[in-house]
């Protein structure tokens, strides 16, 4: 009597699921657009705040329904949440994934469902079948900037370290393989090469600590974020090493935020090198350009500026809204 | 003499400090009864897991019957399959599952489990020992005896040789022991050595053929039962002649100045563990004692007068002044002591040294911010043991190390730093060793002289006859009487407990 | 005689070394200083402590040594409680790294109130550490009520603020990464003019707090008593639910201070990546320490000494630049054999070991004097 009264409120239980994926369908044919987002952490960094409130806003402007889901750290939660965004029939499903790898499935169903695929941020691993358009931070492209940027520097003797984010993250694999490629190709010594969890701050400076107490010498810090830069110079203040514009040690950031870019003025940064979180407008575009059936660039590396301390201005760190 | 199925030579154990066995000798014959008795700390603890393979021996020699080299038993496995099973006195089958699981589970040297099959074979092995559980009954619903007769349907099953049976009566009513020894007895018609290890000596003389008895870790010598009458059993035991045992009594009868001295009144007090609302006082000096059988209600009265369970009615006065208990704190403040029936699940903290267990309940009431310093609780630690004779190696030892009359007496020096006014002493003398019982009983007729007032409960009635003034009879949670002087005896409170002796006497 | 007096001596010298071995910090503290030793080795200079000046020309002091203890700080303070729960509730808080992210957003949002980067503090550096504190000591609360009074296994219970701390945190923050002023880093890196790191400091502070309250109040004996017999400690007076409840309240406080520190290291807070996996770490400093997880007795000094033994052992291999892919490979690797010699399977075989020597010694001794004699 049991099993039987259970299974009657199993199959309820699928049809009234089946009923709510129809009115899905129904609220389809009002002429919205649906934009499913997989969006990785919803407070990481200042950065991403910036890139949430970006895509959120040029979406809402531009008359989209935007689903945005967040994967917390976690990549298997991530590929759930965007199966369930192609169950739901998104009409485009933008994915910035926390990891490259592992996406196939996930392609394949969106193909298969007849969903455009929008890679943003960072890049997966995906054959070019498998996705629609790419709107992405070519990681690697922005650490060889600062590797050219080191060439013209003309130093004696290069000793970098390497102040690495989460492991196997795109953004750290790219820029890390820059810089490596780069100390091969020139004969820099990297004299440290570790990831910091979290891209967290205190870390990055407890490192740097752990180096100078060491005695290693060093005079180049490579910190693949904003925030590991400045852990890395409250650990040279405390040693009462001098870097910067003035000083000793050169400190290469990424990601450009608008407190970074006041360090790049003010000579503590000598070199920031900007990570566009302003993705929405640009997704936007792309949106109503395949809505209209126009012919897409397919891959689109977004243009990232370099901010020098010798010619950074104040104007252009007044212009900087995050 | 007649086929022995288990000779041991020679044994020697020790551990750190403790030669636990010399030189002993131990001879079991097919189907026999044979019972293994000493002190606790004697040795028999250490025999038995020697010949389980708990233990590994250091020296000697063991041959079982039908093996022609002595064998080395390195672990319990080992030693199930040489065909020597143990039945401990806490159960060790799961009690979530069926008998007829429990029946196999550990066995499997088939692939595929024909469970019809099993169920079968374990009603026939059920019926044919008379044990009354269905193959397919949860373990836990049979009552604690058939869980042990299933424990032992089991090892007979696995055609063992030698049966040990380890202290298996501790947790069972009368009734529930007969049961058990007609199954021992079938047992021993049918070849089985069965080793009985007991603290109980009526049921030695009732289901034994032979004695072995231990001391300090040596063998005093094998007795046909018919040889050796009780008391020279206790006195071999103990190394010492008995006399005093005997003489035992509490002439300390309330007298009338002390009578006039109520030291506590308890007034249709009830708890929240089903006891029925009830009276009891008691006056200073005055050794009074629960009787009744388990589960009559005898520690849920005390319990409810301690505050240990949750009181929902009534009243206690102490010293004629109303007080409200409600948590064994305020009662100890108020001049109650608590020793508990489980000595190991209630009474000591097992890891914590025997001067951590002594001085617990006194810093307790001293509070939180008031530790005794290092030195003060081991002054308290060393006069107790002392006072008590506690055998132990130092005050730091744990007191899960200690032998359990030895706990006990650790735990009978917590409560006496504690200097209550009413003690109330639950089953002290469960599952331990003779002599300490005895100093047991002397104590407390002792503390009572000095005007200290005693509740104590024991399973065994003489030790009550010998120790108490005044009984109360406790049935279905109800005080179905009292009795003191001279009607105080073994018969009277027989038929009290079992009813029908308060309206008429025999019919 | 002289003969006679050395093998006196030889056996004192013998009975003192085996009461060294035998006492139960003995292999903590000897892990920790054979990794000192390989660090020395590896890095001669490893030991050496410098004085130098920092960039406003204070003085401090450098060296890996002071690292080690500075970093540890917040390690060995979450011990400290997490030992007390342990052996008490026969479990973990899991929840430690993520209710110090809460305690260390509160302390964040007090000193800069709602601006991200302001020119001064909010409110007295005291309210904050205060209010940081009290959070933390909330969220050990809420833990505490979870396990001793619903009777939810510890890590299931603190299986929640692990999950939402992180998220409470960044609520209480309001969303916001504010940047404190410099002065508040005072109490995670140096007070200006005094040349030891701030942090060491207040581990010091915190640990003769610890000792003092453990020799004056009987909260060693009682959590223990309750952690090894719970229903016999209710009949002895205590009780157990408050005990619980109270050593998780401990934890909370100890999460507050490690928070309040932690924020100020750089004076700002990501609720999100601060502290990462902490919990493990904490976790495992407490077994390392010698003590079962399974609750009980406890050895304070031992807990204390296993998290220097894990900042050790982070800092040594971040140091040595080993591949970052196998950082967790040889911690993991180093932690399997601390834990496996510390098992008492392993203990018993080496006593066992010891016994056998010694009796073979004491043989070799009888035949000393039997020559002696004749």
């Amino acid at each position: 009597m049991k099993k039987v009264v259970s299974l009657v409120l199993a199959l309820m239980l699928v049809f009234s699921l089946a009923a709510c994926n129809g009115k899905d369908k129904a609220k389809k044919d009002d002429g919205k657009i649906t934009v499913g987002v997989v969006q990785t952490n919803a407070n990481e960094s200042d950065w991403r705040t910036a890139n949430t409130k970006s895509m959120n806003e040029a979406f809402a402007e531009a008359g989209f329904e935007t689903k945005m889901v967040f994967g917390e750290g976690d990549h298997a939660k991530q590929i759930a949440q965007a199966q369930q965004l192609i169950q739901e029939e998104v009409d485009y499903l933008v994915i910035l994934g926390l990891q490259s790898a592992g996406w196939e499935d996930v392609a394949k169903a969106a193909k298969d469902a007849g969903i455009p695929l929008i890679m943003a941020d960072r890049k997966l691993d995906l054959t070019e079948d498998l996705y629609t358009a790419m709107v992405c931070s070519d990681f690697e492209a922005e650490g060889v900037k600062a590797v050219d940027w080191l060439k013209t520097q003309d130093m004696d003797e290069v000793n970098i370290v390497v102040l690495g984010g989460d492991t196997g993250s795109s953004a750290q694999l790219g820029r890390s393989k820059a810089i490596e490629d780069g100390a091969a190709a020139n004969g820099w010594n990297i004299v440290f090469n570790q990831n910091m969890k979290g891209w967290d701050e205190t870390l990055a400076k407890q490192a740097v600590a752990d180096l100078i107490a060491s005695g290693k010498e060093f005079n180049v810090i490579y910190a693949e974020n904003d925030n590991m830069a400045r852990g890395a110079c409250d650990a040279m203040d405390a040693a009462g090493i001098t870097y910067g514009k003035t000083g000793d040690v050169k400190v290469i950031a990424f990601d450009a935020n608008k407190w970074a870019l006041e360090k790049v003025l003010a000579g503590e940064f000598n070199l920031d090198i900007e990570c566009n979180p302003l993705h929405g407008p640009r997704l936007v575009s792309l949106i109503q350009s395949l809505e209209k059936g126009e012919k897409i660039e397919k891959n689109v590396y977004v243009e990232e500026e370099m901010f020098d301390a010798e010619t950074i201005t104040q104007a252009i760190v007044d212009a900087r809204s995050y | 003499m007649q086929n022995a199925v288990l000779r041991m030579r020679g044994i020697y154990k020790s551990f750190p400090g403790v030669r636990a066995l010399q030189n002993v000798d131990f001879r079991l014959c097919e189907g026999e009864i044979h019972a293994l008795m000493g002190e606790n700390g004697a040795g028999k603890s250490t025999l038995i897991k020697v010949l389980t393979g708990v233990y590994v021996k250091e020296s000697g020699e063991i041959n079982l019957k039908g093996l022609d080299k002595p064998v080395t038993i390195k672990s319990p496995q080992e030693a199930q399959k040489l065909g020597i099973s143990t039945v401990y006195q806490e159960i060790t089958l799961c009690p979530n599952l069926t008998v007829a699981e429990n029946m196999f589970i550990g066995r499997t040297d088939e692939l595929i489990v024909n469970w019809k099959k099993r169920i079968e074979k374990t009603n026939v092995i059920l019926s044919s020992l008379g044990i009354p559980a269905k193959a397919t009954q949860q373990l836990s619903s049979c009552s604690i005896a058939v869980q042990q007769m299933v424990a032992i349907a089991r090892a007979v099953d696995m055609e063992c040789k030698v049966l040990i049976l380890d202290e298996p009566t501790s947790s069972l009513d009368d009734q529930e022991v007969s049961k058990l020894f007609s199954l021992m007895r079938d047992l021993r018609d049918r070849g089985v050595g069965i080793i009985f290890v007991t603290h109980f000596l009526d049921q030695v003389y009732e289901v034994c053929d032979k004695i072995t008895v231990l001391r300090n870790g040596e063998l005093v010598g094998e007795y046909l039962i018919r040889d050796l009458p009780r008391v020279e059993l206790v006195s071999k035991m103990l190394g010492k002649e008995l006399g005093d045992l005997s003489s035992l009594h509490n002439e300390t009868a309330c007298d009338i100045a002390r009578q006039q001295e109520i030291v506590i009144e308890a007034n249709e007090l009830s708890s929240d563990s089903g006891i029925k609302p009830f009276n009891f006082k008691t006056c200073k000096g005055e050794v009074t004692g629960f009787a009744g059988l388990l589960g009559s209600g005898r520690s849920e009265c005390v319990r409810a007068i301690f505050g240990a369970d949750h009181v929902t009615g009534g009243e206690i006065k102490i010293h004629g002044e109303s007080v409200r208990i409600t948590s064994p704190l305020k009662a100890m403040k108020k001049g109650i002591g608590y020793l508990s029936e489980d000595r190991k699940r209630d009474g000591i903290i097992g890891d914590l040294s025997v001067r951590e267990n002594m001085i617990l309940a006194l810093q307790v009431m001293r509070g939180f911010f008031k530790p005794f310093s290092k030195a003060q609780a081991q002054a308290f630690a060393d006069e107790y043991i002392k006072i008590l004779g506690i055998k132990t190696a130092s005050a730091d030892t744990p007191i899960s190390s200690l032998s359990g009359g030895n706990q006990q007496k650790v735990i009978l020096a917590r409560w006496l730093l504690t200097h209550p006014d009413y003690l109330i002493l639950d089953e002290p003398t469960r599952g331990i060793d003779i002599g300490t019982k005895v100093d047991i009983q002397k104590l407390v007729l002792k503390l009572a002289e000095e005007g200290m007032s005693i509740t104590f409960i024991s399973s065994e009635i003489e030790e009550m006859l010998r120790t108490c003034s005044r009984l109360i009879v406790m049935r279905d949670l109800n005080i179905v009487g009292e009795i003191k002087g001279e009607d105080m005896t073994q018969d009277r409170i027989m038929h009290t407990i079992a009813g029908g002796a308060t309206t008429h006497g025999d019919s | 005689m002289a003969t006679h007096d050395n093998t006196i001596n030889h056996a004192r010298s013998a009975s003192i070394i085996r009461s060294i071995v035998k006492h139960n910090i003995f292999i903590p503290c000897a892990f920790l200083i054979l990794l000192l030793l390989i660090n020395i080795f590896i890095n001669p200079g490893f030991l050496k402590v410098s004085m130098g000046t920092d960039s406003n020309g204070h003085p401090v002091l450098i060296g890996n040594l002071i690292n080690i203890l500075s970093n540890a700080t917040e390690l060995v303070i979450l011990a400290i409680g997490m030992t007390l729960v342990t052996a008490s509730s026969k479990g973990q808080d899991i929840s430690v790294g993520a209710t110090l992210a809460i305690s260390g957003g509160v302390v964040m949002r007090v000193l800069c109130g709602n601006e991200t980067q302001p020119s001064s503090l909010h409110a007295p550096i005291i309210v904050a550490l205060l209010l940081g504190c009290l959070a933390g000591m909330a969220c050990g609360a809420f833990n505490g009520i979870l396990v001793s009074r619903f009777k939810i296994q510890p890590m299931i219970a603190t299986l929640i603020l692990f999950t939402a701390g992180r998220s409470i945190a960044s609520m209480a923050m309001g969303g916001l990464k504010p940047k404190a002023v410099s002065s508040f880093g005072y109490y995670g890196n140096f007070i200006p003019g005094f040349p030891i790191p701030t942090p060491i400091l207040i581990t010091v502070l915190v640990i003769i707090i610890t000792m003092l309250v453990l020799k004056f109040t009987n909260l060693g004996l009682y959590t223990r008593a309750v952690g090894v017999n719970a229903k016999a400690s209710s009949l002895n007076g205590l009780n157990p639910s408050l005990i619980k409840f109270l050593t998780f309240v401990v934890l909370g406080l100890c999460v507050g201070i490690a928070g309040f520190v932690q924020s100020s290291r750089v004076q700002t807070v990501n609720p999100f990546t601060i502290v990462p996996s902490i919990e493990m770490d904490v976790i495992l400093a407490v077994a390392l320490g010698g003590n079962s997880l399974g609750g009980g007795k406890f050895n304070m000094t031992g807990s204390i000494i296993g998290a220097y033994t894990i900042q050790t052992l982070t800092s040594m291999l971040m140091t040595l630049n080993v591949n970052t892919n196998a950082v967790p490979v040889f911690k993991a690797a180093i932690i399997v054999i601390l834990v496996v010699i510390q098992a008492p399977i392993v203990k018993a075989f080496f006593s066992a070991l010891m016994a056998d020597l010694k009796s073979k010694n004491n043989r070799g001794k009888g035949d000393d004097t039997y020559v002696v004699v004749e």
